[in-house]
């Protein structure tokens, strides 16, 4: 039976859907509302915030710190400046992902590291001799995602934060409704917005200061189900969904690296040793045998069929995590892991593994469609990701 | 400074690679921490005019073929059979040897499948990940060597091997004060008891190798090969501590010093144990995690400490100047109760003693008149509960001299001074790892393909130029020599 | 008269036994089974000592039985069921508890509370022991091949194993070396650093040996535990609905439908060998019976010792199976109760109560219950597995009313005093269970109806068990796979022509499995390879 959240006294009483997920072992709403596209359009037109508390949270810190993290990720964190944030992955020796996630510098040795799953065990295990010390803070830190185009007149109302100068992927402390909290400019919706990490106990009283100063900017709880979609517009990914943990994973085939997954411009291959170093080099000399990569289907195709069976298109409105597999002409190429149908796009966009012969942009797949219990293929096109990319995401 | 080797460790088994190195042309330097040369068997003064033989005191595997192979007689190596054992159980009594028909018939055994056992052991172990064809011709000899021996000596080898030492014994022998006393060094130095499965193996191993001792015990042996590695021109330094080994692009490139001196190699071979070696010496974030982790998990807790007497008179015991003994409890229970100890990080409170007094053969030891006794003392914990206080130290060193005395009434007078080495003591003074004299335990899944771990078993390891040359490599502890001359065979071989 | 009417005789009729017989009688031969005891099963038996208390009084959980013989000889409908069992329950003296179930993040959560490292490999932990456990499954499955011999079939089978392993990779051929030669506990310890999770799975390595958990040799059976997810038996562990004895039943309704013959009460006193073959059995009653085979299904000491005798043996052979270990090193405690225990840790009824009880709380704890049996006593504090049939099943206790089964290690046959001594100890040794018991459950004493105590001896009176050895004989290494239980005879055949060996003390060795006597069924019938 899933743990409540720090927040979950406040969030029990708006969930008047009692659609409940286990997320990480904490109970989650996957959406308040029995529909969560109002959420959703929250998210793209105003503001939502979510509960991310179940995130792994550690906290690295110490002389060597940096340098540790050098060798552990896939990334070089010594180039991480004071008050900046990278999105980076780790992987194991032979360069296959661990998990993902994003480090935060917030002192000269001290870093956040937020994870999926729990890597204390992982990252401690290539400690050696050095002036680092990992704690396990999920538990201590509760987080909340402000995500949309009004949230920086949310954040603005409720707290000190100088938001202005705070750029895409950096790090602010600021108060919060007297509560001393630490604002990250990032987020998992690939919108404008901010995650604000917060010690648990003062969790229910920032939850409050910015539900009372989202009122006045269309500011919705929302779930997971909305988040899931906006993830997908924004191409980014999610771990057990688009891809596993390696070292969880038996079979070979169920690993991927930084460069199958579309990683590869987070990874730092020309420095100090780290881990997966010399698997990743070899890769990148070979090439990659699968690409993760972005689909759209073929909207006069999939009207035809369902021309065909004499029916409109219906297509769910919620992003759906059944993998499908993906075909050109007779021969399947991969798989679609994640799809959906984008309100905002008007279309039906996938997130997929293929082949890296097929997953070149522009080439013209088919993907299979179910219509009336019958399987049938709608022409996709390997396209750029992500689908959707606002400006006002990176603007000052 | 730059060479072509750089030996890290000048222990008999960094001088053999030295010395094999050295013969092929190599320029080696070998670069030892303490202030002298020879590890687990250099002698060294605890007393004034007292000189221990050496940690290890058991010359008996030295391997007769490398002495022949390095022409050690040239530098005045010499063996002589091993001494008359004595043993002595607690109840008093004194027995000299071991005979009688069943002992004749576990020798004829150990006999015929000694050569096979010696194949094993005195060479690479077998390949198995990534065998060629040779590799895999080599199997099959060997696996024909097995073979030949017959139908029921083959099945007899694989019984036995997992077995514990007791129980194999006991299948032949009735005495258990026997027993207890031929068990001892399948068991010394090891976290196994007479009824861990798997000493059976230890005790073969032991049995088909310990041929002749070296005359003059492990000094002499040190003195040989450090005279041998001289006449071939290799460097050997002491009082110089290597802090770190010089990697790039996952390549050696030489060794830091203590101090910051450099010194540029192609090669080292280590023989201090894996975890020194690997998670010490080698930069972070070079080993893949995998291969980390296999030697986090290698188990090098230390059971054995080493006591030295200086007395001053001879010992004797059943009437006899002692040269060699063995003091147990009598019985394969007093054993296991002395190993149930240490699982429970306590110190026996009767201990198992493997007893040398070298002065008798090697005067020069002690004094005129004195004599110095060598005790490994089993099991002693290197984690003991509460620590190695001043209290536990002398209620160790009590321990053991009361256990003396009760086979040797009034030995106590004849002291003239102690020295007591815990394994914490040993792990501090030798750079051990857990104490551990083996380097890492004698147990099925750490020996043959699996030491130190089953991707570093043939000396190599993931750093190009990097070998394990020292007792955590097959065949493992004890002064045999071979890991360090195998290691040497590896690295010539790959530098072609 | 050469030929008897029976084409085989099975001595036994414990799960191999009817085992044996089921295949043979499928494949039409006339088969004759002889049980010594008026209730079928050996030591998978469920008893009514007391009215109204059905007790699964020797063998408890279904764990291991092989899913293809339940599906070839179509046992549930011959009215097995098994019931899953839900939780590992592990309660601490200091008032802690550890409580694993089916829920994956319950359980992560609670291994947190001792080691949030633990809780992370733990999953992956599983997985890992599961691909171990695919690998090494085709092993249990069929006969062991043996390296010495020189048939080329052997050598072809010697290396067909060694290409699965080699095809999967080095790294998993040495993991499974090491778990064949590494302690239980030092295996654990390369995982998990919380005893509290180490202590209670380490045990599983030990369950019918004579050894300890720090003993190397004990890691390899902690396969067992994952193999049951991975062979097609969903939830294998679990309690065979009516008690164990229930399986027996099964199988016996399936033998009898394919037309083999059951006779209990018929105790057979010896074998009749002839000029080195085997051509019958004499019951103790006098009645000679004749048949083609003779396939025993008693273990090996008291089919060559025994029923043979050594008269009939070959010197060297019959030294092999005198050395053949037998040292029995548990006993059973069975409780009627008037009501649910309690534990002080957690009380009240719940999942905790429902599934596997582990008293095992620390490794030196389960150590020195194992310093103990080897100097010849039985634990004072010992391990113990407990389960509560009745709460799954009511059908086994009155309305209310509970009946619990306690496995208790170690208790060693050979005491100090000898094994005769143990008649004298059979209620000292149910104390120290109880007393035990009570420091976590207290007022369980206030509970017991009554209490039936099997010591080693027992086992070896009452079902035949020599030594008390549940396994027919030790699983350790040098008595595995080929050479169980001597090498170059490990494939059901004996030296004696006609007479053939069923049952755990042949590969793959104890438990509830029934492999032995199928494999046994098909050798007998000539047929090679995998059962399965």
């Amino acid at each position: 039976m899933p743990l409540p959240s720090p927040f979950h006294l406040r969030i029990e009483k708006l969930c008047t859907s009692f659609r409940w997920k286990d997320w990480a072992g904490y109970h989650a709403v996957s959406s308040f509302d029995h529909s969560h596209e109002r959420e959703y359009v929250a998210f793209r037109q105003a503001a939502g915030v979510i509960d991310v508390s179940p995130l792994y949270k550690y906290e690295v810190r110490g002389r060597d710190a940096g340098r540790f993290l050098s060798q552990v990720m896939a990334r070089d964190i010594t180039r991480l400046g004071v008050g900046r944030v990278t999105y980076c992955c780790w992987c194991d020796d032979e360069g296959k992902v661990v998990d993902d996630g994003t480090v935060t510098r917030w002192g000269e040795e001290h870093y956040r590291v937020t994870a999926a799953e729990p890597s204390l065990r992982w990252f401690e295990q290539g400690m050696q001799g050095q002036d680092v010390t990992i704690e396990d803070s999920s538990q201590r830190i509760a987080a909340l995602a402000l995500q949309g185009p009004r949230s920086r007149a949310v954040l603005a109302d409720c707290s000190d934060a100088p938001l202005d100068r705070l750029e895409f992927f950096r790090a602010t402390t600021a108060r919060l409704d007297g509560v001393e909290v630490g604002i990250t400019r990032t987020g998992y919706t690939g919108d404008l917005g901010y995650e604000i990490w917060i010690d648990a106990h003062d969790a229910l009283a920032v939850w409050d200061a910015v539900i009372d100063a989202g009122r006045a900017h269309g500011l919705e709880p929302a779930g997971l189900d909305a988040l899931d979609m906006t993830r997908i517009e924004a191409g980014f990914l999610m771990l057990d969904v688009d891809y596993y943990s390696a070292p969880r994973e038996v079979l070979e085939s169920r690993k991927s690296t930084p460069f199958e997954l579309g990683l590869g411009w987070t990874v730092h291959l020309e420095r100090d040793p780290f881990v997966g170093q010399a698997a990743l080099v070899a890769e990148q000399r070979r090439g990659v045998a699968w690409n993760l990569v972005g689909l759209e289907a073929d909207w006069q195709e999939l009207e035809a069929l369902y021309e065909r069976y004499g029916m409109p298109v219906s297509l769910p409105a919620a992003a759906s995590r059944d993998a499908l597999p993906i075909y050109r002409g007779s021969e399947q190429v991969g798989r679609a892991t994640s799809h959906m149908w984008s309100p905002l796009l008007k279309k039906q966009i996938a997130l997929a593994s293929l082949r890296a012969e097929a997953a070149v942009a522009g080439t013209d797949l088919a993907i299979e469609h179910t219509v009336e219990f019958e399987r049938c293929r709608v022409a996709v096109k390997v396209v750029k990701m992500p689908f959707f990319d606002p400006l006002r995401k990176r603007q000052p | 400074m730059s060479c072509d080797a750089v030996v890290v460790g000048g222990g008999h088994n960094g001088l053999v690679a030295a010395w094999r190195l050295a013969a092929s042309g190599r320029s080696v330097v070998v670069l030892e921490s303490r202030d002298r040369l020879g590890g687990l068997a250099a002698p060294e003064e605890f007393h004034p005019g007292y000189r221990s033989p050496g940690i290890l005191h058991d010359t008996a595997t030295w391997r007769g073929w490398l002495a022949r192979e390095m022409k050690l007689e040239e530098h005045g190596w010499r063996s002589r059979p091993a001494p008359q054992m004595t043993i002595a159980p607690d109840s008093g009594s004194v027995s000299f040897g071991f005979d009688g028909a069943a002992f004749e018939s576990r020798r004829a055994f150990v006999a015929v499948v000694a050569p096979v056992l010696r194949r094993l052991l005195d060479r690479e172990p077998p390949r198995l990940a990534g065998a060629s064809l040779g590799d895999l011709l080599a199997l099959a000899r060997d696996g024909w060597a097995l073979r030949r021996l017959g139908r029921s000596t083959m099945t007899e080898l694989l019984r036995v091997g997992p077995m514990s030492a007791a129980d194999w014994l006991r299948e032949s022998l009735d005495d258990e004060v026997s027993i207890e006393a031929l068990m001892a060094p399948a068991l010394i130095g090891t976290w196994l008891g007479p009824h861990s499965a798997g000493s059976a193996a230890n005790l073969l191993a032991y049995e088909a190798t310990a041929g002749e001792e070296t005359v003059g015990g492990p000094g002499a042996l040190v003195a040989v090969l450090v005279a041998a590695c001289r006449s071939r021109g290799v460097d050997l330094e002491t009082d110089n501590r290597v802090e770190a080994l010089i990697v790039e692009k996952g390549a050696v490139r030489g060794v830091r010093c203590a101090g910051g001196r450099e010194i540029a190699c192609r090669q080292v071979l280590t023989t201090c144990d894996p975890k020194s070696a690997l998670l010490g010496l080698v930069p972070p974030a070079i080993l893949p995690l995998k291969i980390r982790r296999q030697i986090v998990n290698w188990r090098c807790r230390g059971s054995v400490a080493k006591v030295h007497l200086a007395l001053d008179g001879p010992l004797s015991l059943g009437g006899r100047a002692c040269e060699a003994a063995r003091l147990g409890g009598g019985s394969i229970d007093a054993m296991e109760r002395a190993f149930d100890a240490l699982k429970y990080r306590r110190t026996s409170p009767v201990p198992f003693l493997d007893l040398r007094q070298p002065s008798l053969s090697e005067p020069a030891l002690a004094p005129a008149g004195g004599h110095v006794l060598s005790v490994l003392a089993a099991y002693v914990p290197h984690d003991l509960e509460g620590g190695w206080t001043e209290a536990a130290r002398a209620a160790l060193e009590e321990a053991v001299i009361a256990r003396i005395e009760r086979s040797a009434p009034g030995v106590r007078r004849q002291i003239v001074a102690t020295e007591v080495l815990t394994p914490v003591d040993l792990e501090q003074r030798f750079g051990l790892s857990g104490g551990h004299v083996h380097h890492g335990e004698h147990a099925l899944d750490q020996l043959l393909f699996m030491r130190p771990s089953h991707r570093l078993a043939h000396y190599a390891t993931p750093v190009l130029g990097l070998f394990l040359a020292g007792s955590g490599s097959h065949p493992g502890g004890g002064i045999t020599g071979v890991p360090g001359w195998l290691a040497a065979g590896a690295a010539l071989a790959q530098a072609g | 008269m050469a030929e008897g009417k029976w084409d085989a005789i099975v001595i036994g009729g414990g799960h191999n036994g009817l085992t044996c017989a089921s295949y043979l009688a499928r494949a039409g031969q006339r088969v004759l089974v002889l049980e010594r005891r008026p209730l079928l099963g050996g030591a998978t038996v469920s008893e009514e000592i007391y009215p109204g208390f059905t007790f699964s009084s020797c063998s408890y959980v279904v764990s291991l039985l092989r899913p293809w013989i339940m599906r070839e000889l179509d046992l549930p409908a011959h009215g097995l069921e098994i019931l899953p069992l839900e939780a590992t329950f592990t309660p601490f003296p200091d008032g802690g508890y550890l409580l694993r179930d089916g829920d994956a993040e319950r359980t992560r959560r609670a291994i947190a509370r001792f080691s949030p490292r633990d809780a992370e490999v733990y999953s992956e932990f599983g997985r890992v022991m599961g691909e171990l456990g695919r690998l090494i499954k085709p092993v249990i499955d069929r006969p062991a091949p043996d390296p010495a011999s020189l048939d080329p079939r052997e050598l072809l089978d010697m290396a067909r194993l060694g290409r699965t392993f080699l095809d999967r990779g080095f790294d998993w051929l040495a993991a499974e070396y090491k778990m064949l030669t590494m302690s239980a506990v030092d295996l654990l310890s390369e995982w998990f650093e919380s005893e509290a999770l180490i202590a209670p799975m380490s045990v599983s390595g030990i369950i019918g040996t004579f050894l300890g958990v720090r003993s190397p040799g004990t890691a390899y059976v902690l396969l067992h535990h994952y193999m049951g997810e991975i062979d097609g038996a969903f939830r294998a562990w679990g309690l065979a609905k009516g008690g164990t004895g229930m399986v027996a039943e099964a199988l016996a309704s399936a033998a009898r439908g394919l037309g083999a013959e059951i006779r209990t009460e018929a105790s057979v006193e010896r074998i009749l060998v002839s000029g080195g073959r085997v051509t019958g059995i004499v019951l103790e009653n006098g009645d000679e019976l004749r048949a083609r085979r003779v396939i025993s299904a008693v273990d090996p000491h008291r089919t060559f010792l025994g029923l043979v005798g050594e008269g009939h043996l070959d010197p060297e052979f019959a030294g092999q199976v005198k050395r053949f270990k037998l040292r029995g090193s548990s006993g059973k405690v069975n409780l009627a109760l008037d009501g649910l225990p309690e534990f002080s840790c957690l009380p009240g009824e719940g999942i905790h109560l429902r599934g596997d009880i582990t008293i095992a709380p620390s490794v030196d704890y389960l150590e020195q219950a194992y310093d103990d049996a080897k100097y010849g006593r039985f634990s004072r504090r010992p391990f113990m597995d407990i389960v509560i049939p009745s709460l799954t099943d009511p059908s086994v206790a009155p309305p209310g009313k509970h009946v619990m089964s306690i496995f208790v290690q170690y208790a060693p046959y050979h005491l100090a005093e000898g094994p005769e001594a143990w008649p004298s100890q059979r209620e000292a040794f149910g104390d120290a269970v109880i007393d035990t018991l009570a420091e976590y459950m207290p007022g369980l004493e206030d509970r017991i109806l009554h209490r039936h105590v099997l010591t080693p001896w027992d086992l070896e009176k009452t079902y035949g068990l020599t030594e008390g050895n549940i396994f027919h004989g030790e699983l350790s290494l040098e008595q595995l796979a080929f050479q169980r239980p001597v090498a170059g005879w490990a494939h059901y055949k004996t030296p004696l022509r006609n007479l053939w060996l069923c049952a755990s003390g042949t590969h793959p060795g104890g438990g509830i499995m029934g492999a032995p006597g199928a494999l046994c069924a098909r050798a007998v019938l000539g047929q090679r390879g995998s059962a399965a």
